[in-house]
């Protein structure tokens, strides 16, 4: 009966969700944990290069987090195909609001990622509506956590978690690119 | 400002390592308590995060260690041994479909804990088996040994094939 329902135990776990949601929230115990109260109890005081953050950051690492959790689990379901647009016809994608977005100046990385790109816009015409909404609102968070992660940079450049972040950002631009080709391709090889 | 940054990184985090922790413990109560303590130790250790590796992996780094630590204080075993893994602890947040998943999760929890452990932690969470070997304190090939025990088990259960066609 499963083996209708999942090909494989690849396809199995990959159906399965990495993000779970806990049934309390388990925020206030841990700021207990961690409040002005329970800094006296830390072997180290909190370190000067500790980043003060803005609001603006805050909220787009915690939206960038959910990135995972949305279009990426869906594109890379095993049934992506069905994803795509109902007919098959390539409709012109909606305009995207472009948020300035910096690279690696890394020529082969640059390379890489523009012909991404380039696949990428070629084919979200392909995707069905709600699809193709909920990747572009996706990217536009990954591009809006990048611009916020490089301005804080700019008061804290030497701060690593912000480097690994904004790395981060970069990694899960081109991760969003792949799994729109990917999820398309069953679609191209059935047209030809 | 900094419990309001320190929140916005827990938020950003939270379901991955509270997933993470509830399939390698098999129990809400407990995969909650791991999650506390995985978020905690995080804040103590935040100084001397160098960026060489990948946050979400320091962090699962964290998150495993505290589930090992609570195996070896018993409490883990005892708990385990007592809870079901029902669909209630599983409340996907992203449109799964339940009915599918939770047949998995149940083959996942049969399995034996070592196998399970790379299983999660290769196969689901994407890590590499140095990584894997590194967090749960085992040899490369015995993770990879595990993961493909763990593959076969799970195939059985289900009853269906290793690979896709």
């Amino acid at each position: 009966m499963n083996g209708e329902i999942f090909g494989s135990v690849d396809e199995a776990l990959a159906r399965l969700p990495r993000v779970l949601t806990p049934a309390r929230d388990l925020w206030p115990a841990i700021a207990q944990a961690t409040g002005p109260g329970a800094a006296r109890e830390r072997p180290e005081p909190w370190p000067a290069r500790w980043p003060r953050w803005p609001v603006a950051l805050a909220a787009s690492l915690a939206l960038l987090g959910l990135v995972a959790a949305l279009s990426f689990s869906v594109l890379r379901q095993p049934g992506a195909s069905a994803l795509l647009a109902q007919d098959g016809t390539a409709s012109t994608p909606a305009k995207q609001t472009r948020v300035s977005f910096e690279s690696p100046r890394n020529a082969a990385f640059i390379s890489a990622r523009t012909a991404l790109e380039k696949t990428y816009e070629e084919r979200l015409a392909m995707l069905a509506p709600a699809t193709r909404a909920r990747v572009q609102a996706d990217l536009e968070t990954i591009r809006k956590a990048n611009a916020d992660i490089r301005d804080a940079l700019s008061r804290d450049p030497a701060s690593p978690l912000l480097q690994q972040l904004l790395r981060s950002t970069w990694q899960q631009e081109i991760e969003l690119y792949t799994d729109v080709s990917q999820a398309t391709e069953p679609m191209l090889t059935r047209r030809t | 400002m900094v419990g309001a940054d320190f929140e916005a990184l827990y938020r950003a985090h939270v379901g991955q390592v509270y997933g993470l922790c509830l399939r390698l413990t098999g129990q809400a109560a407990l995969a909650e308590d791991c999650t506390q303590d995985c978020f905690i130790a995080a804040w103590r250790a935040l100084p001397g995060f160098e960026g060489r590796s990948q946050f979400s992996t320091w962090l699962h780094r964290i998150a495993v260690n505290a589930v090992l630590t609570r195996r070896r204080r018993g409490r883990g075993d005892a708990l385990r041994d007592a809870g079901e893994l029902d669909g209630e602890a599983l409340q996907l947040t992203d449109g799964g479909d339940a009915a599918d998943t939770i047949d998995v999760e149940r083959a996942l929890r049969r399995l034996p804990p070592g196998a399970r452990d790379v299983l999660v932690l290769v196969g689901i969470y994407g890590h590499s088996h140095e990584e894997s070997a590194a967090m749960l304190g085992i040899a490369i090939g015995t993770s990879k040994a595990q993961l493909h025990r763990a593959r076969r088990l799970l195939a059985t259960q289900l009853g269906i094939g290793l690979e896709t066609a």
